[in-house]
């Protein structure tokens, strides 16, 4: 059955491209999910999901289908959450019992024993009639998820499946399994079929170690010393194998779920989002998932500020370019437009839609960021050398390069040299970059234009970036 | 219990955290001393004193850290922390109720007696120097007499408020059905206490008239206050566990872990091979230090350049080689002068300090979420110009860096004249060319010296030279358009033969 709905397990390789916390914190990443849950467990899993950016196409656009199907029909995301909840607290219930059985087993007489394995048997039961509940509410729905339709489909396969009704008669059967307490009578409703099905199941699941015992083969017994002994003996030799097989075969059941169980907290996560973003009114979009196209946002809006403000920011077009730089008056909101522009791919690439009118998102590896910072130990000049030096070593064409402010702990004259020396470099590379800096005056800005493919997006107080055209070599 | 401190008194000018911080005290203290000290060190470096309390101080850390005497004063202040350590633990598992009410009268119980023992060598720590005035004006037998008789009076205080104690802790037994005789003892010894408070004020009457002297007084009036503060702990008694009882009594004790702290500190620094000196302190001098230590630097290094600096004009401008020394060397100044200031010993060989108030520093900071960094920048310096007064000491390192040359020239030349009309000492750390400064006021130019040989030494001189040496840091990093292209190439990112864009340049 389908094992992750965040991961295609035949297309992701190992996630290899975590981002560093540098990055996570100059997004903001993690004040972003901050807004969405108060809960440490989901939002440390919301945010290392985000920092891995997905660079699958395919997975990506499986992501959004699931949430949008999820968002279309709650009762399916609270279905799947609430048989995850059931399933495990079961689990739990009888994984606890098996452990105190494993330490005092001299605590357990027969009558415990019996009732050991019946409780086991009702966990798979649940476990079954979890899985007739979920294909209900599934086959109820148009699903346009690959993933939630596969997992239809899987159910599907294991209800109809021709021991799944053997399974579920044996299991009904074996859970009103007792034993009386005074008279030692052994009531069992299994009949003759019983042996049968027994060897059918170890069949099915050949690790499993269980025993034909002629204690259990009876319907009903009147004991006398001699058979008490012996009945003694048969549920001492079979109960633990029986015990224990039937644990198997409800681990073996729940596992699929149990496994979508960290899947669905990032869901969880994602739909909070939702609700967010349309509580505030704020327009939002599925991205378009590409690798050959560039990236263009219209009306792009910082997620940050969209989740933390009571009015929705002002939003920016962006296109795409080999340079982008971004320059404009003191607190026009320059560094706010090139984090809306790195938060947007990250959550593009999580599979989340991004508050803008429309958008196009380039699947990029890795996201590397430049950030201004305090003062330190080694001199804050030195610092910078050192932190774009070590990007430098790493970055690739299929990266995206933030940079905000740089070199703006020396002189400008200096500070502008070394860009002017560095960023054509980047482009030859074919490396992306957006800059946001201020040391750029218009005749530095023709300067640079002559480097094809430069994009200047110019902003005075209003928090409007518009593009300006200075391409003057293309 | 306020007024028997050492270090407390009312003052207005007052350091933010946030200036400790940037000078980077607080992270080096945070190396060696635990939260408890690091608060009192913070509290106390805080609060700026009046000039004539700084001289005080002066003496009496120059007492405390070479007397015998008081040398056992704060071994005294230790044990008793190590008792009040021990206190907050048992408060922090109670369990059960009553065996709360027990562990309360026990704790409460070891954390007076450690006060009395801490008051007794405090006082004699102070008794010690009226002594010393004594001797040089021929009262010696009198104040001997008064010293003997301040400590007997001592040793009948500290006797009652034990009893009261006492009488606190069976209190909470009594319930148990224990003590029960204890209890009767208990209650006689408080009959006994009621009488005390008469004859205590018959017996100051006499030893005030026999000893007309204003020290003398000084000192009786500060135990009639001790006293009273017995009554006080015996009116506890009676209201019993009404309030969490380390409020009174903590501010008291927060001296003797102020001098435990910077006596750590001393002594770290002393360890370091670092000179320590106690500035003069005039009220016409320029600010001087001689061979100052940036001590922020400890943390990480083991040898500081130590730099001069003489402040002949109000306003001073490091300016060139980027990771030279500049902010070390701000810092250098900032350190100084907040030790001076509180009457602590300074990191240098020499230093002349004269009646500066406060110490205000403006630090270019991390991004902000909400404003621009130009902007939180001019707010924070438009609060500093509202703050100062003439004669304090600002320092402002690189900031107006995020916004272009001409605007951060215009500001920074705006901040200058506001600080030289207020008659305030700036030290501006800046990259910007001082050609870009008014000449309307005279500045002093500092850069970090550079030998023939292109190595830095970080001491920073007086030089009217800027270069900042910042193409050769990108370089040493491999930041320049022919290493990049060779790395990139290596990768294949980049053809051999592809044209090179600098070309179009």
């Amino acid at each position: 059955m389908i094992s992750s709905l965040l991961f295609d397990q035949s297309v992701d390789s190992p996630k290899e491209n975590c981002l560093s916390n540098r990055v996570i914190q100059d997004l903001l990443i993690s004040e972003i999910v901050s807004f969405m849950h108060r809960n440490e467990e989901i939002s440390r899993k919301a945010v290392r999901l985000l920092s891995v950016p997905c660079t699958n196409e395919e997975t990506i656009v499986n992501r959004q289908k699931c949430l949008c199907d999820f968002q279309r029909y709650p009762d399916v995301f609270e279905t799947l959450t609430n048989s995850i909840r059931r399933i495990q607290e079961k689990i739990l219930g009888i994984q606890e019992q098996r452990r105190d059985y494993r330490k005092n087993p001299y605590n357990y007489d027969n009558h415990a024993r019996m009732l050991s394995v019946r409780d086991t048997a009702n966990m798979v039961i649940e476990v079954l009639n979890e899985y007739s509940l979920l294909l209900q509410v599934l086959n109820s729905k148009e699903l346009t998820s690959n993933w939630l339709q596969q997992m239809r489909k899987d159910l599907e396969d294991t209800i109809n499946h021709p021991e799944f009704l053997t399974v579920h008669t044996y299991l009904c059967s074996l859970s009103e399994l007792r034993l009386m307490d005074s008279s030692y009578v052994i009531e069992a409703d299994l009949g003759e079929e019983f042996n049968t099905v027994t060897y059918s199941l170890i069949e099915s699941f050949q690790h499993l170690n269980f025993k034909k015992s002629p204690g259990l083969s009876a319907a009903a017994f009147v004991v006398n010393d001699r058979f008490k002994e012996i009945i003694t003996q048969a549920i001492d030799q079979s109960m633990p194998s029986l015990s224990y097989f039937l644990w198997e075969i409800g681990m073996e059941l729940a596992k699929p779920f149990l496994s979508l169980q960290e899947d669905l907290l990032f869901y969880d996560f994602s739909l909070r989002y939702l609700e967010i973003l349309k509580s505030k009114k704020i327009h939002y979009i599925w991205p378009q998932i590409t690798r050959e196209e560039k990236n263009n946002y219209v009306q792009l809006r910082d997620i940050y500020l969209s989740l933390s403000q009571e009015f929705p920011p002002v939003p920016n077009d962006y296109i795409e370019t080999p340079l982008t730089i971004i320059t404009g008056a003191n607190g026009c909101g320059k560094t706010v437009f090139l984090r809306s522009i790195g938060a947007a791919q990250l959550f593009a690439q999580a599979g989340l839609p991004i508050p803008a009118k429309q958008a196009t998102v380039r699947v990029v590896n890795q996201i590397y960021t430049h950030f201004a910072v305090g003062e330190n130990n080694k001199g804050r000049f030195e610092e910078e050398c050192e932190s774009l030096s070590k990007i430098t070593d790493s970055i690739t064409p299929e990266d995206m390069l933030l940079l905000n402010e740089p070199f703006q702990s020396t002189v400008y004259e200096e500070g502008r040299r070394l860009l002017l020396d560095i960023l054509p470099v980047f482009m030859q590379a074919k490396i992306p970059v957006i800059l946001v800096s201020h040391l750029f005056g218009l005749a530095e800005r023709t300067q640079i234009s002559l480097y094809r493919g430069t994009a200047f997006y110019f902003s005075d107080k209003a928090f409007t970036f518009r593009h300006e055209s200075m391409d003057a070599g293309s | 219990m306020d007024e028997i401190s050492f270090f407390e008194y009312h003052s207005e000018r007052r350091l933010s955290e946030q200036t400790l911080e940037d000078m980077g005290i607080l992270s080096l203290l945070k190396t060696f001393l635990n939260q408890q000290q690091l608060e009192s060190v913070t509290h106390y470096l805080c609060r700026i004193p009046p000039h004539d309390e700084i001289k005080r101080r002066q003496e009496f850390f120059e007492s405390c850290f070479h007397d015998r005497m008081a040398q056992e004063y704060l071994k005294t202040a230790e044990s008793y922390f190590r008792h009040l350590h021990r206190i907050k633990t048992f408060y922090l598992d109670k369990t059960d109720t009553s065996l709360y009410h027990i562990r309360y009268a026990v704790a409460y119980c070891r954390m007076i007696e450690g006060l009395t023992s801490i008051n007794i060598a405090f006082t004699d720590s102070i008794l010690t120097h009226v002594f010393a005035i004594a001797k040089s004006e021929q009262r010696k037998t009198c104040y001997c007499e008064l010293k003997n008789q301040l400590r007997n009076l001592f040793q009948i205080l500290e006797k009652y408020r034990r009893t009261a104690l006492w009488i606190q802790t069976s209190k909470s037994e009594h319930k148990a059905a224990a003590v029960m005789p204890e209890v009767q003892k208990a209650t006689y010894a408080k009959r006994l206490l009621d009488g005390l408070e008469t004859v205590f004020h018959i017996e100051m009457k006499e030893k005030r008239e026999k000893l007309s002297l204003s020290e003398a007084d000084k000192y009786l009036s500060f135990l009639g206050e001790r006293f009273s503060e017995v009554k006080s702990a015996l009116q506890c008694c009676t209201q019993f566990c009404s309030s969490y009882p380390f409020l009174q009594t903590e501010n008291g004790i927060s001296d003797g872990c102020i001098i435990d702290s910077l006596r750590i500190l001393y002594d770290f620094l002393k360890r370091k091979s670092i000179p320590l000196c106690l500035p003069r302190l005039s009220e016409n001098a320029r600010l001087h230090i001689l061979n100052g230590f940036d001590i922020s630097l400890l943390k990480t290094k083991d040898t500081i350049v130590p730099n001069d600096f003489y402040a002949e004009t109000y306003l001073s401008l490091v300016h060139g080689t980027n990771s030279g020394g500049k902010t070390a060397f701000l810092r250098m100044i900032g350190i100084c002068t907040i030790f001076a200031l509180v009457g602590f010993y300074v990191p240098a060989n020499e230093m002349t300090i004269p009646y500066i108030g406060c110490v205000y520093t403006a630090f270019a900071q991390d991004e902000a979420i909400h404003a621009g960094r130009l902007t939180n920048e001019q707010k924070r310096m438009e609060k500093i110009l509202s703050e100062t007064r003439a004669y304090d000491l600002v320092l402002v390192n690189e900031i107006y860096s995020s916004t272009n040359q001409k605007e951060s020239a215009e500001l920074s030349n705006e901040i200058l004249k506001k600080f030289h009309e207020n008659c305030c000492y700036v030290v501006w750390n800046s990259h910007q060319d001082y050609d870009l400064h008014e000449k309307t006021f005279s500045i002093l130019l500092y850069t970090p010296e550079i030998t023939s040989t292109n190595e830095k030494t970080f001491k920073i001189v007086r030089s009217d030279r800027c270069d900042t040496k910042s193409q050769l840091i990108a370089a040493s990093y491999g930041l320049t358009y022919n290493d990049l292209i060779k790395k990139w190439r290596q990768k294949g990112w980049i053809a051999a033969n592809d044209a090179q864009v600098g070309d179009d340049k």
